[in-house]
């Protein structure tokens, strides 16, 4: 008997604590390869999943994007796993500058995977903007990939 | 006797009652959940909208940085990169995710530089410290191994290999809540990186710009380092060697007029003195981390 609830315990612990991971209905990693299927020919570069929660107020959250001068990139995001859409948007400059030039907008478009690919390359600032959430709290997940074009000089051996 | 069975039974109706509420799904779309929150107070009219105070950035690939040195003209010198024969000396668990780094940016080197037996080798020893370190997935059970030497001659194929490591070294901090020992990695990356790159660099060679660049990102590279949460993980001195290298850099007359906002890092022009300054610290703090 106290072998039988020893297992039972053990089985619920996990089972609470992977449900708890797993929370914001996101499959991080299935979100994440079809990012990258996107990416093509870009090479894979960085990820970055941020969980969103919709609160009873709107909000905002910036990620620093670093690219380097003369190289091509292309930034996909997935939205699959999120349940309300969150605005993209990507700027020349941190959130501290009035003045900053808005370089692509995903408003209006309702597609779940988006991307932009930057004419010129330096460093930019990406901002999700979570709407409130409608009576119900509720999460969800949103991924980024980044992608960059690798060219690269050899020499014949 | 009791007792224990009456404890017994308790922990199985816990159990059983925490199982079955594990087992409901997820929210799904559209679906309502019980976590519903007080709608009163909202005062519509107002604009209400918070803003993170997180800073959040992503870090490049190593990659990348690698082949844009090439490009740049580094060229592939024996016996700059960290020998494989140092293996044996990381012993640590700090001295294992750090050369980890090193060794994933030698590789990357050697593979730019179509250097097969290097690749070779070094590859291999990356391989061992993901095995060490917990990793073993990334290399899909010896199956990218055998993949990576019998592509050994084609670098297209070679690289895309390099990429899926890299990418599958990310999913496995993510799965594993880890994600900020990727911080560690990288910086230990970089660093490999701007020493291999600062062997040729002068105020005239064509990587010196490039490797000015690099430093745009150390303040990123330095306040992730410094957010990973392993206490067993000693990466002090590292920070330290960091910060110092931010701080000579800063010190630089050029570099004080990035405080105007038209200067980017692209425009700063180093002397030769600076240079063989900045490269002194990037040395200094490479050999730290490879000797272990």
């Amino acid at each position: 008997m106290k072998k039988l609830a020893i297992a039972f315990f053990s089985i619920a612990t996990i089972t609470v604590l992977s449900s708890a991971i797993s929370d914001t209905n996101c499959d991080t990693k299935i979100l994440k390869k079809e990012g990258i299927t996107e990416l093509n020919p870009f090479y894979y570069s960085a990820s970055k999943v941020n969980v969103v929660n919709y609160d009873y107020r709107a909000s905002r959250k910036e990620i620093e994007v670093p690219l380097f001068k003369g190289e091509k990139y292309k930034m996909v995001f997935n939205k699959k796993g999120l349940p309300k859409d969150v605005v993209v948007d990507i700027f020349d400059k941190d959130k501290s500058h009035a003045n900053r030039k808005s370089l692509f907008t995903s408003e209006g478009n309702s597609a779940e995977i988006i991307s932009y690919s930057p004419e010129k390359s330096k460093k930019m600032y990406v901002r999700y903007t979570i709407p409130k959430a409608d009576k119900v709290k509720e999460s969800g997940c949103i991924v980024f990939i980044l992608g960059y074009q690798l060219t690269f000089v050899t020499e014949e051996k | 006797m009791k007792k224990i069975n009456n404890i017994a039974k308790t922990c199985v109706f816990i159990g059983a009652t925490s199982f079955v509420f594990a087992c409901t799904d997820a929210p799904k779309q559209n679906e309502t959940t019980t976590d519903v929150f007080e709608v009163e107070e909202i005062v519509e009219e107002a604009p209400i909208e918070t803003e993170s105070m997180e800073h959040d950035f992503v870090l490049p690939s190593p990659i990348q940085i690698a082949a844009m040195f090439n490009r740049s003209g580094l060229k592939f010198e024996g016996g700059i990169a960290n020998p494989t024969s140092n293996l044996s000396n990381y012993n640590t668990k700090t001295a294992r995710y750090l050369n980890f780094g090193v060794y994933s940016a030698d590789l990357a080197y050697a593979v730019l530089n179509s250097e097969r037996q290097a690749s070779l080798d070094y590859i291999n020893v990356v391989r061992d410290l993901s095995d060490k370190i917990g990793m073993p997935s990334i290399f899909d059970g010896g199956t990218l191994l055998t993949s990576f030497e019998k592509n050994i001659d084609n670098q297209d194929s070679i690289l895309a290999i390099l990429t899926t490591i890299k990418s599958r070294t990310d999913d496995y901090l993510m799965e594993n809540n880890d994600a900020s020992k990727e911080a560690v990695f990288f910086a230990a990356a970089w660093v490999e990186g701007m020493y291999l790159g600062s062997i040729s660099a002068t105020s005239e060679s064509s990587i010196t710009p490039r490797i000015i660049e690099q430093m745009s990102i150390l303040h990123n590279v330095i306040g992730a380092v410094k957010a990973q949460n392993d206490e067993s993980l000693d990466v002090s001195f590292l920070v330290k060697g960091l910060e110092e290298i931010q701080d000579t850099f800063e010190g630089f007359e050029e570099v004080k007029s990035l405080d105007n906002p038209e200067v980017s890092f692209s425009d700063i022009n180093l002397t030769n003195e600076e240079i063989t300054l900045l490269n002194q610290e990037i040395e200094t703090l490479r050999t730290a981390i490879i000797n272990g």
